[in-house]
Formats: structure tokens, sequence, C-alpha cells
């Protein structure tokens, strides 16, 4: 990939995000005034009307605007109403975490999802193949939520062998994994499986094999080369969902990551978190799109970024 | 195979006989026909609830909470009841119908809206085009979640905002699904000879263009139908869907994520619920996906290689 | 200072990891407490919410002066004494020896600081917002030991509202909020992770007796069920707010929290504004069914908005008997005076305000409908269900009913009445003249005087004025761990009182 590639995709991002935060400003403050949220219910008018000009909401929409696209030109999100800290601090300290639970998640997936769907491919139709089938649909169409709640009511409530959420050692990280865990796992399964078979049936493979090659490590490498592609793409769209937070599953566990800062921050009209957690994530979100064709390109010497 | 000279034969018996493959094909696949039956049930629960056909629903604070799988208890008691008494059962199916319900609507919008855009951006192209395209650019660069947070919160959760909200979201995935099948018709040679033969936009758009892009929408269509159902349930589990006292899948893991320790059966059942359901429509969606492509029926017709 | 607070958010991380994997070894002197909420803020000037004060009131900061959790009566603190010098004068005597947890020495010039920081409009405390609003004090030392403070208006009751006053260290910033207060109190705050939890750890240089709990943990839990697991699991000692439905085993103690849930009525707005109308609707409701499913069996049945252990409250007042067939009658009657009964009424719910919250008006809008009203239920988020319980509202509204609790933990009924029933409130749907001037000539008298008067104006709002429908006087469940020694009380909902607790 060459440098100007790079510069003209950061270009046309940076162009992007200028409109998403351009937008996001608007929607959050059509969202409602944080005011009466912050104070107590028996504040007079008066101390209301004093925190709008403090916060600068008494001035008009166009005026908050120019004031709100100076700070960011220079990067400045403001500081959270909420925490009382500046709102980009409070964001680099969750995104890690973020970033931490959907990476091993995605990671764990993609293996045993290469693992396992090669192996339904090889013994396709056998009962081991439709074993699998069911279990990937299955994994696949599990609400990740529900899916928290029942590991919380069994491993936590019942055996007490987990906590029941929170956040410290590895030991809180076992559940919201395996939930976040669940549906990549079963769609990768159903795309590793379905293109190895149409792999090992096709001309390319029969070719190899006629050419000589032995059944077996040869003819398994064509086709899980085959496979990997659209595994990668499709790891890719979700690790960029995951980017914006496991965010239910964050909330179930009260795991201390963006996507459950940002639906805090909404709920608590907090909208300088709103705005760095959003910037924060369209950030994240381009260089794993950029990872994404790297390998891409890594994996198929055809796919040439141009 | 026999559906190859289809086209020749007179309409009534092509349709006989599409559905004679139809059932066929379904018959090649246990799986797409035990979620048909899971679908059928669902459906006809919903109907015999409509037609209020399952007894009591009402209010009863005396039988809060009452434990499932006691089958002394009147049939509609067997799931066991709500925090409020009613029949677990009756919920369930009352909530399927809102559940089901939204996400069908949902679908049909973006398909309907996505193709449509999605045609005239590529169709005409120009300014007009230009504008779709970024517009679904920007969607897609904010996390679904958070365009479906803003949207709630702007104009207040209900049913249709909810619709319409949940709709958006997944709509540029059509306009740029139907906007690369139009630019690729559109270079075919029959909708040039259209042209030259003197057709209207609008004609060529309703007889080829249409036509042609429809089976692929309607693919992405049926595998959407499944995502959209999750991501209701996850929202109105977030408290940002379905409000009480209306009730849907995901709204009633909601509540019974209060009764966790002492009423398991209210937030299990509805998952539970979501999960074969949206298994189901899964399932369907494959089996339809490989029905529309040719070169996939081998899948449903031999299950060897 | 950065990198000393995430090695303490290490160190904690580990604590949690071993107490949750050896809950044998749970030392003894550790004790992890889990509530509902973050505290929104830790400044010292911020304990008039609930959410700040449970870790703050009395573990960090204190303030002259305590109610007694018996009966209300004001007892000794900062403060040893007090006593009134003109209609505008109070003095107080500090208690000597004490000293901050930044090594500042306690004296009067450090109340008068925090007394000035308590009102600063620019800093926004809540305790200048709430308690002390509408009120200007100005305080003077004597000497070290000797604080005067002048009202602007006569307050009888001023030693009560200094009990909301907590005093951080004169080191305090003027010109913001804190997040590292320093107090007098028993504990020091050790670290606050956001997202995450609170430490305290002892004080050495406390001038009271010594707690047996040395290292304190406050986290926080959306959920009650998981709040009560984590007692069982041992990831915690203490678990508060727990649902009814949770809190049946021994370890849970129920006790009423200061809250009286109701349903506010907007008697302005057809057919809300006939009080035939509003009687029907209190008919309607059967709250015997309520206790006990919904809401907890020890909660009270109301008929006025303080619960009884509150100065001005009323027990002469009946409670409303359920007569849905009255409620009809009352309905009916209305109806053929031309009242639009028929009209929908909004019920506005706020999601999580107590536990079953949208249960309890679920099962309540069924009861309406059975009487005959036309009543739609709509449940909210705080922010706008703050909208529709704050003014001002549209000319052209729904008639509606609001779904809130007033909660009364200072003990006199000046702290519920004005604002909420004035004509000049900005949440109250009343406006009458005689109200206004028996809730104004209470404020001001003192005595049986004050009480007298404040229990006509309850009695005026429920049965003359009409416009709220009282449910409960609310309790709320702590779930203690079998090892821990700890007794609830009135205050719990505010104040975490550590210093009481230890091990068995």
């Amino acid at each position: 990939m060459s440098f100007t590639y790079f510069l003209k995709r950061a270009a046309f991002a940076a162009l992007a995000l200028a409109a998403l935060m351009t937008s996001a400003f608007f929607l959050v403050r059509l969202t409602g005034d944080p005011v009466d949220l912050y104070l107590p219910v028996d504040a007079s008018s008066a101390a209301r009307e004093a925190m709008r000009v403090r916060l600068g909401l008494d001035a008009s929409l166009p005026v908050q605007f120019l004031d709100w696209a100076w700070d960011m030109i220079r990067l400045d999100f403001g500081m959270s109403l909420w925490h009382n800290r500046p709102a980009m601090d409070v964001v680099l300290e969750a995104l890690p975490n973020t970033l931490a639970l959907g990476a091993i998640a995605l990671t764990l997936a993609f293996v045993a999802a290469i693992v396992i769907g090669s192996i339904a491919a090889v013994n396709a139709g056998g009962w081991i193949d439709r074993g699998v089938n069911v279990l990937s649909q299955a994994a696949a169409s599990v609400p990740d939520f529900w899916l928290g709640l029942m590991g919380v009511l069994l491993f936590a409530v019942t055996f007490r062998i987990l906590p029941t959420s929170g956040f410290g050692g590895p030991i809180y990280w076992v559940l919201p994994i395996a939930c976040l865990f669940a549906r990549p796992f079963g769609t990768l399964v159903q795309i590793v499986r379905g293109s190895m078979i149409e792999a090992l049936n096709a001309t390319f493979v029969r070719t190899a094999r006629a050419k000589g090659a032995r059944d077996g490590r040869v003819t398994f490498v064509h086709a899980l080369r085959n496979a990997l592609l659209p595994a990668v793409t499709v790891t890719g769209d979700l690790a960029a969902q995951f980017a914006g937070g496991g965010g239910v599953v964050e909330v179930v566990f009260g795991f201390p990551g963006i996507g459950k800062l940002l639906i805090d921050g909404i709920l608590k009209r907090d909208f300088a978190i709103v705005q760095a957690s959003i910037f924060a994530v369209a950030v994240v979100i381009f260089f794993i799109n950029i990872l994404v064709d790297m390998l891409y390109a890594s994996i198929d010497p055809r796919v040439r970024v141009e | 195979m026999t559906d190859a000279p289809a086209e020749l034969l007179p309409a009534r018996e092509r349709r006989g006989r599409r559905i004679l493959w139809l059932v066929r094909a379904l018959a090649g696949d246990p799986m797409a026909v035990a979620a048909a039956i899971w679908l059928l049930i669902v459906v006809l629960a919903i109907l015999a609830d409509s037609l209020s056909l399952l007894g009591d629903n009402r209010i009863s604070l005396k039988a809060r909470n009452l434990p499932p799988f006691d089958f002394s208890q009147s049939w509609t008691l067997w799931l066991g009841a709500d925090a409020l008494g009613r029949p677990l059962l009756v919920r369930l199916i009352q909530a399927a119908s809102t559940t089901i319900g939204i996400a069908l609507m949902t679908v049909l919008t973006s398909l309907i809206g996505g193709t449509l855009l999605g045609v005239i951006a590529a169709y005409f192209g120009g300014i007009a085009g230009n504008i779709i395209m970024r517009i679904c650019d920007i969607i897609l660069g904010f996390p679904t979640l958070l365009v479906a947070l803003f949207g709630l919160y702007l104009f207040g959760p209900s049913v249709s905002n909810l619709v319409i909200v949940l709709a958006v979201t997944r709509m540029p995935a059509y306009i740029r699904v139907a906007r690369a099948e139009t630019l690729e018709v559109r270079e075919r040679l029959f909708v040039d000879a259209a042209r030259v033969f003197g057709g209207g936009p609008v004609w060529i758009l309703r007889n080829h263009i249409l036509p042609s892009v429809a089976p692929t929408m309607l693919t992405l269509a049926s595998v959407n139908l499944a995502m959209v159902m999750l991501f209701e349930s996850g929202l109105s589990y977030l408290g940002l869907g379905i409000q009480p006292p209306a009730v849907s899948w995901g709204l009633m893991v909601a509540q019974g994520q209060g009764y966790l320790s002492s009423a398991w059966w209210l937030g299990f059942f509805p998952g539970l619920a979501v999960m074969f359901t949206t298994m189901s429509f899964n399932l369907l969606a494959n089996w339809f996906r490989i029905v529309n492509d040719p070169s996939q029926h081998w899948r449903l017709v031999s299950r060897r290689r | 200072m950065n990198k000393i607070r995430k090695i303490n958010a290490l160190s904690v991380g580990m604590a949690l990891l071993v107490g949750v994997a050896l809950p044998a070894y749970a030392a003894s002197d550790k004790l992890t407490v889990v509530v509902t909420d973050e505290p929104k803020s830790l400044d010292p000037c911020d304990t008039d919410l609930s959410g700040n004060s449970r870790v703050m009131h009395n573990n960090i900061t204190e303030a002259l002066v305590n109610l007694s959790p018996k009966d209300g009566s004001v007892v000794p603190s900062l403060a040893t004494s007090w006593r009134q010098v003109d209609s505008l004068t109070w003095e107080f005597k500090l208690r000597e020896g004490v000293t901050f947890h930044d090594g500042k020495v306690f004296d009067a010039q450090a109340v008068v600081a925090a007394l000035k920081r308590g009102q600063d409009p620019s800093l926004a405390c809540e305790v200048g917002l709430a308690t002390l609003k509408g009120i200007k004090l100005t305080a003077e030392a004597v000497n070290p030991t000797t604080l005067r403070i002048k009202t602007d208006v006569v307050e009888p009751i001023l030693p009560n509202k200094m009990s909301a006053l907590d005093i951080g260290s004169p080191a305090t910033p003027g010109d913001g909020k804190t997040r590292a207060p320093a107090g007098t109190g028993p504990y020091k705050l050790a670290a606050w992770t956001p997202g995450q939890s609170v430490t305290l750890t002892a004080y050495d240089g406390y001038w009271g007796d010594k707690p047996p709990i040395k290292h304190a943990t406050i986290i926080w839990r959306a959920e009650s069920a998981v709040r009560a697991a984590m007692v069982d699991t041992g990831e915690a000692q203490i678990a508060y707010e727990i649902a009814p439905q949770d809190g049946t085993t021994g370890q849970d103690h129920a006790f009423p929290n200061a809250e009286t849930s109701l349903l506010r009525i907007d008697a302005q707005v057809p057919p809300l504004n006939d009080k035939r109308v509003r009687e029907a609707l209190n008919l309607a409701i059967d709250r015997d069914g309520l206790v006990g499913t919904v809401f907890h069996k020890d909660a009270q049945k109301a008929m006025q908005v303080v619960p009884p252990s509150v100065f001005g409250f009323n027990p002469d007042i009946p409670v409303w008997t359920y007569d849905p067939k009255k409620a009809k009658a009352l309905l009916a009657a209305a109806k053929a005076d031309g009242v639009p009964v028929d009209k929908e009424i909004v019920i506005y719910g706020r999601i999580g305000i107590y536990p079953n919250s949208s249960e309890s008006l679920e099962a309540i809008q069924a009861m309406l409908a059975d009487a005959g009203f036309n009543a739609r239920l709509e449940m909210l988020e705080t922010s706008p269900w703050l909208k529709r319980l704050l003014k001002p509202w549209e000319k052209e509204r729904q008639p509606s009913i609001l779904q809130t609790q007033i909660d009364n933990t200072e003990g006199d009924a000046v702290f519920t009445l004005p604002n909420r029933f004035t004509s000049d409130g900005n949440q109250s749907t009343i406006a009458d003249a005689k109200l206004d001037k028996l809730i104004a000539d209470a404020s001001k008298s003192t005595g049986d005087e004050r009480k007298k008067m404040f229990q006509e104006a309850f009695r005026y709002i429920a049965v003359d004025a009409v416009n709220i429908a009282p449910l409960f006087h609310m309790v709320t469940i702590a779930r203690v761990a079998k090892n821990v020694n700890y007794t609830v009380d009135v205050q719990a909902g505010n104040e975490i009182k550590l210093r009481t607790v230890s091990y068995r």
C-alpha cells in the first residue's frame, strides 16, 4: 500500500468525520437540555438560567456551532458534565477496555471458526457437519444480552464461580468475552464452512488434485485460503461494529467500555462525552478498515490496493 | 434438472412446477423445515391471540411470578405468570406480534426505500445520486447503535419511530447493493435495446431494471430480517425501543432482569423465543438464497458430494 | 498523582479479584458496599444529593450537626452547642482538636469558607440550590471556636438546615468543584476510579472513636438482582435498594427511607380539573393489592407526602379506601355535568424511579381502566420526565398524572411543601391563594403553631384540593452479609454509616 493511497483515504475519512461530527453536534443538542438533569429539582429558574449561561447553552445555535467548530479544530472536546473532567480523558480510559474486549472475542471467534468450520467442511454432510451447522446457527442467532443474563444466572448466582459483573482481573472478562464471542463465531463458522465446501468442489482444487497433489494438505490449504477472504471481510465489519462498543453487553456487565460510556452519555445529556466518543470510535474504525485492506492484500496476492 | 425449459410452459403449469420444486427443495433441508414449522406455530399463535382465543389475560397480583411447569393450572399458565400475574405464554405471543411485526415492517421499509434510492442514484447519477451515496457513508460511519439512540431520543420511543429509525440504519446497505446491481444491468444489451426503441426511463426502470434487481434485494432482505429482530430486541432491552405497557421480547428480557434470581422464567423464555425465531429466519433466508441461486441447487437436491 | 491513582486502581482490582476467588480469606477490616449509581460528585458542597451523600456524609465529610435517626431532632457533630442570639442570628460553638484529612485545622474560619462556597452561584452547589435556597446566610468567625450566622429572613430551623452543609477543608478550591475532597470524617478518600469504584481508608487523626473497618470500597450496579447476588457471592458485604422480590431472605433488612410515592394530578386540565374525577381516581386504586406484591409488604399506605417522622405530619387524615363502585358513580355524576371524563389521560412514569416502577403503573393503569378511566401509560427516561415534572408546561396539554416520589430526610415539612404546592412553585399543579398563605405562615412560625399550620396544609391538600393520589411511605431493603454487624436506620438511604459497621 502506497503512502499516497493512505493519504487519500485519510483525507476522505477526515471529510466524512467532519460531516459526522457536525451532524452529531446538532443531533445531540436536539435531544434536550442537560440543565434540568444536573440541578436539583428544587433549584430556582434563576439558577437554571445561570447554568445555561455557564455552559454556553444560552447562545443561539449558530453561535454555539461556531464556538464548537473552533474547539473541534483544536481537538478540544471540552469538559464532561457528569465526570467533571476533560471528556477525551474519560474516553481514552474506556477505549482500551472496549478494544481489548472486542479484539480478544473476535480473535477467539476467528480462530475457533476456522478450525471448526474446516472440520465441518471436510466432513460435509456427516453428523459432525450437521452438529456444527445447528450449533453455529444457534450461536449466530442468540441475543447477546440474554446470553449475558443467563451466564450471570448460571455461573455467578447459581454456581458462584464467576463474578456477577464489574471490572478487574481476568476473571471479570470471562462472561463478557463469552457473550461477544457467540455471534461472530456462529456467523464465521457458516462462512468458513460454506466457502470451503465450495472451494473443495471448485475447479482449481480439482485441478490441483489432477496434477497429482495428494489429497489432504495441498487441497486443504487451497480451500482454506479461499475461505479466508470472506472470513476476513466479515471479521473486519464486526470489528468496526465492536469498536463502537459491545454496547449492550457492556451495559449488562457494567463493563467500563466505550459503548457503556456512550449510552450513559446520551442518557445523561453529556454532550462532550458523546462527541469525544464518536470521534474516537470513528478514528478506530478508520484504522480497522486500513488493517483489513492490508490483510486482504497479504492473503490474496491478486487483490492490489490501488 | 427439469426446471430449465420452464419459460416455455403455460403460466399455470409453470407456477405448479415452481411450487413443486419449492416443496422438494424444502424437503431437502430438514433444518429449514423445522424453521418453517416454528414460524408457522408463532404465526398461528399470534392469529389465535388476535381472535382472543387464549382466554383471560388480566392483571392478577395474586398470581404474581407463578412458577412454570405447574400442569395442574390452566394451559396458558404452563410457562408461569409474569410479575403482574398475567400468563407468560400469552404475553410471549403478544410480544411476538410486536417483535416480528416491527422486523417485517422495518425490512419492508428499508427494502422499498433502499431499492428506489439505490436505483435512482445509479440510473440518474449526477448530484442527486452523489448526495444519496454520501449520506449513506455518513450513516455507515456512525455506530448503528448510536444512530438508533439519537433517533429514538429525538422522536421519542414508539413503534412507528422504531421502525423508521431501524429502517434508516439498515437502508444504506440496500442502497449500495441496489445501485451496484442497477449500474451493472444498465450496461446490458436489453436495456440498451429498450432505450433505442424509445422506452422512457420510468418504463425501463419498471420493466427491466427492477425485475433484474429484485432477486438480490429480496435475498438481502431475508438475511436482514433476523438481524433487525436481534437489534430491536437489544434496543428494547436497553429501554429505548418498545415501552410498557406495550410488550416485545427484548422488553420482556429487560423486565425479567429484575427477577433474575427470584423468577428466572420471566427473562429466560422471551430470550429463547428471540433465539428460535432469529434462527428460523436465518435458516429460511439461507434456504431462500440457495433456491434463488441455481449454482447452489446441489446443496438441496443431493446432500452428499 | 496520576500514577498513584493508577496503582491504587490496580491494587483495588487485585483486592477484588482475591476477594472473589477466595471469599474465606476476606480480611476483617475490609468491606465492600454496593449501591445503585456512581456518585455524581464528591465535592463537600454537593452532599444534598443522596448518591453523593451516601459516600461522603459522615464518612469523608461531616456537618456542624446531625439529625437523630430516632426522632429527627438536631444532635451535635462538629458543633457542640448552639443557640439563637436574636431572630436573625444563630451562634454555634465548635468542637476543638479536629483536623481535616489534609492537615488543616477545623475552626470557625473553615465553616465560613464552606458556607460561602456552598452558596456561590457560579459553583452551582447542590446544597446552595436546594436546602439553602432562597435564604442568604452570612457567617462570621467570632473566635476559632465560635461562629455566628446571620440570616436575611427569619429561619426558625437553621440548625436543621446546617445538617446539610458538609464542611470541607479550607484548601478546597473556590473556583471549581473538587474530585479529591478533604473532610474531618472517620475516612479519607483513597481513590475514585470513575466508572468502577470509590475506596476509602480510615483516617488516623479522627476526633471520634476509631472505626473497626479500615478499608471500604463502594461500587455500583444498576440491577437489584445483581446487587443482591453480590452479597451471596461475597463480592460485597452490604447491598442497598434490593427490590421486594429479591429481599426475602433473613439477611434482608427493610427500613423506611423517608420517601413517599405518589401520583401528581395535573388539576388544571379537564377532566382532571373536576374534583369528583380526582376523587374517583384515588378510589379506583387498590393500594392493599399493591402492597406485598409490587411494593414491599412493609410499605405504609400514605395520605400525605411526608412520612410520620416529619415535623408537621398529620396523623388524622383518613387513608383512601378502594371503592371502584363509588369511583364509577363519581365519574358518572361528573359526566352528567358535562365533564369530558372520556378524554384520554396520560400516566407519565419514570423508568426505575423505584423498584418495580413500571409494573406498579401497569397495574394502576389497569385499575383505572376498570373504574372507567381512559388512561394510557407512558414510561419516560429521567430527562423527558423532568420536562413533565418542572414548569413551564404547554398551555394546551393533555390531562396527565405523573409518577413521582418525594423525600424528606431533613425532618421538617418546609422541605416538602413550598415549591411543590405553592402557586409559584416550579413543580406545582395547584394555584390556591389559601394554601399559599398557609404554607408561608407556617414556614415563619415555630413550635406548636408551626406544627398545626403544616398539619392543616397537609389536610387541605389531601381532602380539599386532592391534586395528588398518594401511594405509599416507602421502604428500602438492604442486604447485609451474615458475618457483618450493621443496623440500618431511616437515614440509610442517604448515609452509609461505615463507622458503625463491624464483622461479627
